[in-house]
């Protein structure tokens, strides 16, 4: 009789621990989007010059040779609407994750199409590009400097070629140098940073009693 | 979702709450597993009762199966969850002092403490000589110290340490359990039935 | 021994064994894209030069600048506390202390803001907290702060408070008077103002 109940109660506790784990299974859903590249992979991509289109390529791709390109313009709809380049469709950062939206990069990431997108400047396109290239999409570019260097430039010609003068990370001036004629001089030299940092640790708690 | 208290789903304040109420849900399942008697927890060093050894694998089985599904289900997250450090040498010694006082005095500190609630005598005697001793090291801390700390390894687990992947780990951990399952049950026949 | 004991026997080794056959997730301490993408969306992450300008005065603790550029741009010139993470270098594990903690504001600067943005993103995506990067980058820093110029006479009153802060402090910042100066700014009278400060968000765990 005792050994009956006891069954009894193992059965209830095994029934319970099944049903637990069916209901995860079936309540469970894989996330929508999965990060396709690691932060390592990246970071490489970052550096990758191959990720940047200067404004006369992209007008190359566009209506050159290399057609098969598509212009994604990034800014929000009234700016728009002001104008574009090259009949690019007009994608708000807010919407890339959009499922529509994705359905059409999957379309052109089969087609192998190379993506173009681009926003007022380039830092404003560069968060959405590494979000898309994190997931995977990588026939994606990033137009270098923006829509606004890209009108000046088509409208005035090129003034410089060289490779990152469109992303604001040329300096303007000698910085070192502007600091020495100023304090007279002296060369500020930076110190090293502050060290208070309190790194996250594994969570401690106070002793726990264990055992039985 | 979990851990509930380190992400702050619940508040901190609440730990002893329901450590509380863990702790008598613990003394329930061990007074019925029958661990308020010391002859049936001794009985699996004399081979006549295995209910201790069957008890905790069950329940150390299940809970690393159920965390694991959990942790891939979503609902918790493994990083989260407490490790014990790890002294290797304080951890052989405490574990053979422990070892000989469980079979000499037939109760492991929580199951002497539900012997002493139900009113056992042998219980209670050896409550109060774990009282005895925890007032001993305490006072004599300074002499065990270098022993309490020995053989620091860190939060280290098994598999971590042998770098093996843990779900596989728990798969030959049940197939262990459920072996040593069915051998005890084998020994029992085979040793003389006791009763208590 | 009776038969429901096999089969829980049986049922406690299935569902172990199901276990191994479960395919290896990855539970990195990452945000989701989702998330990553509202991250994004929020302009909150860049901080005025004036505003850092006001905390190193201040001599604010809970912050640090990381200048993301090259050891040798840093070597040459960086802005007073910084220390020196090159972007290639945003994920070596001995810089991760540095840029995952609680307490102190994590300041991101390049020449420009997309390097500062780009490290800013990667370790959004870790999960890192109390970051932030400065807007438009030394080179903001250099026309806004170290060579200020004067608003035209019909600005408001905050344009010549923020002129007069930006002279101040590029004199702290050893920037000297500025070529373009032509108000009668008094070395000693100048009061350097104090922003709000922003309180440190203290971590909670």
């Amino acid at each position: 009789m005792k050994e009956l109940t006891k069954t009894r109660r193992l059965t209830i506790a095994s029934v319970i621990f099944v049903f637990i784990l069916v209901i995860g299974f079936v309540t469970f859903r894989s996330p929508d989007f999965v990060y396709k590249l690691s932060t390592k992979a990246t970071l490489e991509e970052l550096t990758n010059p191959a990720n940047i289109v200067s404004p006369v390529e992209a007008r190359e791709m566009i209506n050159g040779t290399k057609s098969g390109a598509v212009m994604i313009d990034l800014r929000n709809t009234y700016d728009y609407n002001k104008g574009t380049l090259f009949g690019a469709i007009n994608i708000p950062v807010s919407d890339i994750m959009e499922k529509e939206v994705i359905e059409m990069f999957d379309d052109w990431q089969m087609q192998s199409k190379t993506v173009i997108l681009f926003a007022e400047d380039q830092q404003a396109a560069n968060a959405p590009w590494m979000i898309l290239r994190q997931l995977g999409y990588s026939n994606m570019k990033v137009l270098s400097g923006g829509y606004a260097i890209a009108m000046d430039q088509y409208t005035n010609g090129i003034i410089d070629s060289t490779d990152y003068q469109y992303n604001g990370e040329r300096p303007v001036m000698d910085f070192a140098g502007f600091i020495q004629k100023m304090s007279g001089g002296e060369v500020v030299k930076p110190n090293p940073g502050p060290a208070q940092i309190e790194p996250i640790k594994r969570k401690k708690k106070s002793v726990t009693a264990g055992g039985c | 979702m979990g851990p509930l208290i380190p992400l702050d789903i619940i508040p901190e304040q609440w730990n002893n709450v329901i450590a509380v109420i863990i702790g008598m849900a613990f003394g329930f399942i061990m007074e019925g597993s029958g661990f308020s008697s010391s002859r049936k927890i001794v009985g699996l060093f004399y081979g006549y009762d295995f209910t201790v050894l069957r008890v905790f694998f069950t329940a150390t089985v299940t809970t690393a199966i159920g965390l694991y599904y959990f942790s891939y289900l979503g609902w918790i997250d493994m990083s989260l969850v407490y490790i014990h450090p790890t002294y290797l040498t304080a951890a052989i010694v405490g574990g053979l002092i422990m070892g000989v006082g469980f079979v000499a005095g037939g109760y492991c500190p929580g199951t002497s403490l539900i012997g002493a609630a139900i009113g056992r005598i042998d219980g209670m005697v050896f409550t109060l000589g774990l009282m005895i001793g925890i007032f001993f090291f305490s006072e004599g801390f300074s002499i065990f110290e270098g022993l309490y700390n020995g053989g620091f390894m860190g939060y280290i687990t098994i598999t971590e340490y042998f770098n093996i992947s843990s779900q596989l780990f728990i798969f030959l951990f049940t197939v262990v359990a459920v072996a040593a399952f069915y051998f005890t049950t084998l020994i029992r026949r085979r040793v003389k039935q006791v009763n208590y | 021994m009776s038969k429901v004991y096999i089969i829980f026997a049986s049922l406690l080794i299935l569902v172990a064994f199901g276990l191994v056959l479960l395919p290896d997730t990855e539970h990195e301490d990452q945000i989701p894209p989702e998330a990553l993408l509202k991250e994004i969306m929020n302009q909150s992450r860049f901080l005025s030069a004036d505003l850092i300008a006001a905390r190193i005065i201040d001599e604010d603790p809970s912050i640090m600048l990381v200048d993301v550029r090259t050891a040798e741009a840093y070597n040459s010139y960086s802005l007073p506390g910084a220390i020196n993470i090159p972007l290639k270098e945003t994920l070596d594990e001995e810089w991760q202390p540095y840029l995952n903690q609680r307490g102190v504001d994590v300041v991101f600067f390049s020449n420009g803001d997309l390097f500062a943005d780009q490290a800013w993103i990667l370790c959004s995506r870790l999960g890192y907290k109390n970051l932030y990067v400065m807007e438009g980058g030394l080179n903001q820093w250099f026309t806004q702060i170290m060579q200020p110029t004067v608003p035209p006479d019909t600005s408001p009153n905050e344009d010549f408070d923020l002129y007069s802060f930006r002279k101040a402090a590029s004199i702290y910042f050893g920037g000297g008077a500025p070529a373009q100066s032509t108000q009668d700014i008094k070395g000693e009278n100048i009061q350097i103002i104090r922003r709000e400060k922003k309180t440190a968000t203290a971590g909670g765990c």
